[in-house]
């Protein structure tokens, strides 16, 4: 079977520092974090009160009043986002085209609050008593299915709840699914929003910042202590090429190869050396026939947890070896925060923001050196560069890895 | 006591259809005028039952296809 090439047309995103993908790569450039205070609920009784929360988000912009109330948060940034993304990708879904049209999401936490809710009601007011109309946002594929209802889109829908790599998972899914011919076209997705109860869970596992040190998103910095949650969509529309060209689309870039391992170790630790990571980053360059010489810039999976950082740098020195010192590392949840499955979706977009810009977001709060992380990271936006290949990887606790491959439509 | 559940059922009814109030006719029939989906009937009985803590038994829920219909079952249990 002859591969298709699989290029990407169109961008969407609902970010904390920024709505759709000029305001979002301006916030990039110029290192705006979307960290701030909490104000969804109320975080007296937490050491910790910062998130990348989405603010000045008005739905109703975007997708109008009517049907706004049966939309829960995580469905109001997908939609939002898949928004964006078709309009920038010029798709017209109509009755001929419908069923050659997929959606695949990355999302694991997005209907905690709803499920939460959800109980809650159950237990307090009783069965009899309990408003079914809110069942139905308590399923782990709600948003998805919500932007294939909004959108008319009936060729597939997919949710992809692999934690931290939900995102590259749900474009692995989609490449598949044209590869394979079930689609010519598939609105990949990743959402998360951030609830008292995930932030709860974080917290009391102890994997927030602010915990053992200040509260910042610094990834690969000394002072790096956890984690900043952080919320939001990212929605890109990919194609196959020969579809994508028949309708004169604007070609972002080219999905080149895609790899994931898993690799568990103990509940909620990471594998100490990485080898899943590795693993995922090697099979991804030897699909891509990209040597690792043409590797323009790294979008790290880095959050600022302590071992994470270590890690990824450790890995990245065996993979690259001398290259290493060449490469810049970009982190953009040192901005976002760590949006779980929605953080590849971010990292894909900044990364076509790079090839489309000729900009590498600098690693905010980048102050102290560790003498285990020592790469070349960008410490200031680098501007006017030719970004033509951007590695992509993912990762966490939990034995999920992947890693993506882009390219620069030529 | 009986203009009250009137406001209040109408508000129900209104925030969940998406209809004003001040177009939402009484007797248009949920599925025939306001063409409804079955999905927000539930809600329509659920939160009548929530609101005034009274289950509506399984037979007549098919009756309730009007904002009279819910006000004039609502005003037989509530006296």
């Amino acid at each position: 079977m002859d591969e298709k090439k699989i290029v990407i047309t169109g961008i969407g995103v609902v970010a904390p520092n920024g709505i759709g993908k000029e305001k979002f790569w301006d916030a990039l450039k110029n290192s705006n974090s979307g960290i701030k205070p909490i104000s969804r609920f109320d975080t007296a009784d937490f050491k910790c009160k910062l998130a990348g929360e989405v603010s000045d988000f008005k739905p109703a912009d975007y997708l109008g009043e009517k049907g706004l109330r049966e939309l829960d948060r995580s469905s109001r940034f997908l939609c939002a986002a898949a928004k964006l993304a078709i309009e920038d990708a010029g798709l017209s879904i109509t009755e001929q085209n419908t069923d050659s049209i997929g959606v695949c999401t990355g999302t694991t936490l997005s209907s905690l609050w709803n499920i939460a809710e959800y109980d809650r009601e159950v237990i307090k007011d009783g069965p009899l008593f309990t408003d079914a109309g809110v069942f139905s946002g308590t399923v782990a594929n709600a948003a998805s299915s919500r932007v294939s209802i909004l959108f008319n889109i009936q060729g597939f829908n997919a949710t992809i709840s692999t934690g931290y790599t939900s995102s590259i998972e749900a474009i692995r899914y989609a490449v598949n699914c044209i590869q394979l011919g079930r689609a010519r076209a598939v609105l990949v997705g990743g959402v998360e929003s951030i609830s008292p109860a995930s932030f709860t869970g974080f917290y009391r596992l102890g994997f927030l910042a602010g915990l053992k040190g200040e509260e910042v998103s610094c990834p690969f910095d000394k002072r790096r202590n956890g984690i900043i949650l952080g919320e939001g969509a990212g929605v890109i529309v990919l194609e196959d090429e020969t579809h994508a060209k028949k309708r004169k689309a604007r070609m972002y870039a080219e999905v080149k190869s895609a790899a994931s391992t898993f690799d568990a170790y103990k509940l909620g630790k990471y594998q100490p050396q990485g080898k899943g990571l590795y693993q995922s980053i090697r099979k991804t360059l030897s699909r891509s026939r990209v040597s690792p010489e043409q590797i323009d810039c790294v979008q790290a999976s880095a959050n600022s947890v302590k071992e994470h950082d270590k890690i990824e740098t450790a890995v990245l020195r065996e993979v690259f070896e001398k290259l290493a010192d060449k490469i810049p590392v970009t982190a953009v949840k040192s901005v976002l925060g760590e949006s779980f499955s929605a953080a590849g979706l971010f990292q894909v977009i900044s990364s076509l923001g790079s090839m489309q810009e000729g900009f590498v977001p600098a690693v905010a709060n980048y102050r102290e050196k560790d003498p285990e992380c020592n790469l070349q990271y960008v410490t200031k936006t680098l501007s006017s560069q030719k970004i033509a290949n951007v590695l992509i990887n993912n990762f966490g606790p939990g034995g999920n890895n992947a890693a993506l491959l882009l390219s620069k439509y030529q | 006591m009986a203009n009250k559940i009137d406001d209040e059922l109408k508000k129900i009814v209104s925030t969940i259809t998406e209809i004003p109030l001040d177009t939402l006719k009484p007797d248009a029939d949920f599925f025939d005028d306001l063409k409804i989906d079955s999905m927000k009937a539930i809600e329509i009985v659920a939160a009548f039952e929530k609101k005034y803590k009274i289950v509506i038994p399984e037979e007549e829920i098919p009756k309730m296809r009007s904002l009279s219909k819910i006000i004039a079952f609502a005003k037989d249990k509530i006296k």
